[in-house]
């Protein structure tokens, strides 16, 4: 199964009127996504940026199938969040802040762990191990206990973790906080090398130069909503604004005016 | 390395996932140094040890009291003084004796006479002997003493047995000098034969304990395990990571609840273990002549039910747990349910309560209720039917099943799953959450 090709128009992720509502403690809803519509293909790095409380990471985990839509629907690479939430999960590789290595085991048992969940036959998971243990440098510290490790050894192990299955759609949450500045550097490359591998990577950041350097195209969130989504050089257009900064404030003063 | 040689494996079913993610589960919860304590250590370790410092605090105890001199008073005429000598073993004048050998009593003879007023005045005032002897106004003697204080109960043991010692020799003089005997005025003596076995009076000792610390181990081994797969996940900040597991989440809940099953189980029979190698040396401690058979058809006849309660327990602590963010909040909420366990266990180990048909139905006292009977004697004239061991064992296998869905179902909300809500919060979003993904 070419996975890369089974899209509707190429699209790895198509997002169609994404909502979700939380519950309040006192009863009230709270929408913290409200009718996302957007598209990202193969072969690109597509960003969600917007602030704390914007409604990104809500967006991403709806995307992997961790959360269920209150309304809406997505593709993402061919499967249905809604009605496939299993296939997406096999299909994505998923990497935030949040999402911690198993402290008492191994490096090389949390990506065995994940290997044989995924249904990876025995020795291709092996020889698929030892290559990423090539590729992310982990041979002095795979067969420690994550517990030990540096946040930059964690990261490594982290990445080797959500690209065993090699997910044609790489979903990242932030993924370069709390990472310190070799780390960060480290994880820009990999997120670049994604997409020269042709994969689909959606990157959620509030850092813009970060954004800036990486993205093909840029989804500014604001309160749940997509205020614009477009290359750099359209979101530039649209504002009259040089710089991400200038953009980002601008469509966020456009969005909210300033009251009477 | 293409996605298309990882495609041609088989992705793992809903057993499959179990099993896995019980390995992995068992794996984490072993490396942890307090699962461990708790699952192994504490099980094993804690009857021997308690036993030992029971058994050696018992020896110091009578080597003590073989040590002790207790002080006694006594107030009597001259005559009474005399006849008195030998059942106190007085051998000088009116000081401080004692018979060689015996266990020590030092008397002191009263200068006068006192009343029951008097003796009581003298044994709560200052420098008061551990016994007072004295003599009613019909010459009866009467000795005092205070029961709150382990000397004068240590000083009147010793009284009473030299007494009664001495009360018999003076009845075999008066039966011997009436040309009669002791035999003569006993024909009959009444011989006890007792002729359980030694299975038998194993079973008996073990029907009381073992069932309710079967119990109360199963809920202890299971704590631990099940507040560090839920709660201690979302502490240590891996739940997104499990719930990005390309498996249904039936089969990652399923496999945390056979992993705490298992956990538990480990936990049981360790303790059991300890129970049953430390039981022989502390009844021998006690004083109890009996030689420990272990029942091990009757164990093997309460594993299926066992089985089932371990699943029960296991699901119950993996639900309730997931309702916690922290391992602190998973153990002050377990704390209160292993309460609700101990309840009904020490109720059912209770002498007297039996396993009737209505009792066979009720969750937890049934187990313990089953067990105890057949430990005590499946199939003996008055032992436990049949009918009500199957109901247990059926009700025992719909109640895991009822467990284990809600389980699975509580502890795969998606509002539980990424941080922890109140169970009154959680039922209100009951029917706003769909069935687990």
């Amino acid at each position: 199964m070419n996975l890369t090709n089974n899209s509707e128009n190429g699209a790895a992720v198509r997002a169609s009127g994404l909502c979700k509502t939380y519950r309040g403690p006192t009863g009230e809803d709270f929408e913290a996504v409200r009718g996302l519509e957007f598209e990202a293909t193969y072969g690109e790095i597509h960003g969600l940026l917007g602030p704390n409380g914007a409604g990104k990471t809500t967006t991403l985990r709806m995307l992997a199938s961790i959360l269920a839509p209150t309304a809406g629907t997505a593709i993402v690479a061919g499967a249905d969040v809604v009605r496939e939430p299993l296939e997406v999960r096999r299909r994505i590789g998923f990497l935030s802040a949040s999402t911690g290595l198993y402290a008492r085991l191994t490096g090389r048992e949390i990506l065995t762990y994940f290997g044989e969940l995924h249904g990876i036959p025995r020795e291709a998971l092996r020889a698929r191990i030892e290559e990423l243990i090539d590729a992310f440098e982990l041979a002095r510290f795979v067969d420690q206990r994550t517990e030990g490790l540096s946040s930059g050894q964690r990261q490594r192990v982290s990445i080797a973790r959500a690209v065993l299955h090699d997910p044609p759609v790489l979903i990242l949450d932030e993924p370069t906080t709390g990472l310190d500045i070799l780390a960060t550097s480290d994880m820009i490359d990999f997120v670049a090398s994604r997409r020269s591998a042709g994969r689909c990577v959606l990157l959620s950041t509030h850092v813009l130069s970060e954004a800036e350097r990486l993205c093909d195209r840029i989804g500014v969130i604001h309160h749940g909503r997509m205020l614009a989504d477009g290359t750099l050089d359209e979101l530039r257009a649209e504002t009259g604004r040089e710089f991400l900064d200038e953009v980002f404030r601008e469509l966020v003063a456009r969005a909210e005016p300033p009251s009477a | 390395m293409t996605r298309a040689a990882f495609d041609a494996g088989v992705r793992p079913g809903v057993r499959a996932t179990a099993l896995l993610v019980a390995k992995k589960e068992l794996r984490s919860a072993l490396r942890d140094r307090q699962t461990l304590l708790y699952t192994v250590a504490l099980p094993l370790l804690l009857y021997p040890v308690l036993f030992w410092i029971l058994i050696q605090g018992l020896t110091v105890l009578r080597g003590q009291d073989a040590a002790t001199t207790v002080h006694a008073t006594v107030s009597c005429d001259d005559a009474q003084y005399e006849r008195l000598r030998p059942v106190l073993a007085i051998q000088g004048g009116t000081g401080e004796t004692a018979a060689p050998g015996a266990e020590r009593v030092e008397w002191t003879r009263a200068a006068e006479r006192l009343d029951a007023s008097a003796a009581q005045a003298l044994l709560f005032g200052d420098h008061a002997p551990d016994a007072v002897l004295w003599f009613d106004a019909d010459e009866h003697p009467v000795l005092a003493y205070e029961s709150t204080k382990s000397r004068s109960v240590l000083a009147v043991e010793r009284i009473r047995k030299r007494w009664a010692s001495f009360t018999e020799e003076l009845r075999e003089k008066a039966l011997d000098a009436s040309g009669t005997s002791v035999a003569a005025l006993t024909p009959f003596e009444l011989v006890r034969a007792n002729l359980a076995s030694e299975e038998d009076l194993s079973g008996f000792f073990f029907s009381f304990i073992l069932p309710m610390t079967f119990v109360l181990m199963a809920v202890m081994g299971a704590f631990y395990p099940a507040v560090d797969c839920t709660a201690g996940e979302k502490e240590r900040g891996t739940a997104e990571t499990t719930l990005l597991l390309p498996p249904s989440r039936v089969g990652v809940q399923l496999g945390r609840i056979l992993a705490v099953a298992v956990a538990a189980l480990v936990a049981t029979v360790l303790n059991l273990a300890g129970l049953t190698l430390a039981a022989e040396p502390l009844l021998a401690a006690a004083g109890k002549d009996l030689a420990i058979t272990i029942p091990w058809g009757a164990f093997a006849l309460a594993i299926p039910m066992c089985a089932g309660f371990l699943v029960v327990a296991s699901a119950i602590l993996v639900a309730l747990a997931s309702f916690t963010n922290t391992f602190k909040q998973g153990q002050a909420l377990l704390g209160v349910v292993q309460v609700a366990f101990l309840v009904p266990a020490v109720l059912g180990a209770m002498p007297g309560v039996e396993l009737t048909t209505g009792l066979a139905f009720v969750p937890v006292l049934q187990t313990v209720l089953a067990f105890k009977a057949i430990l005590s004697g499946f199939g003996a004239e008055h032992g436990p039917g049949a009918a009500q061991l199957v109901i247990v064992f059926v009700t025992q296998l719909v109640y895991a099943a009822l467990a284990t869905l809600a389980a699975v179902r509580i502890s795969s909300r998606e509002s539980l799953l990424l941080g922890g809500v109140s169970i009154r919060r959680a039922l209100a979003l009951w029917r706003t959450e769909g069935a687990p993904r």
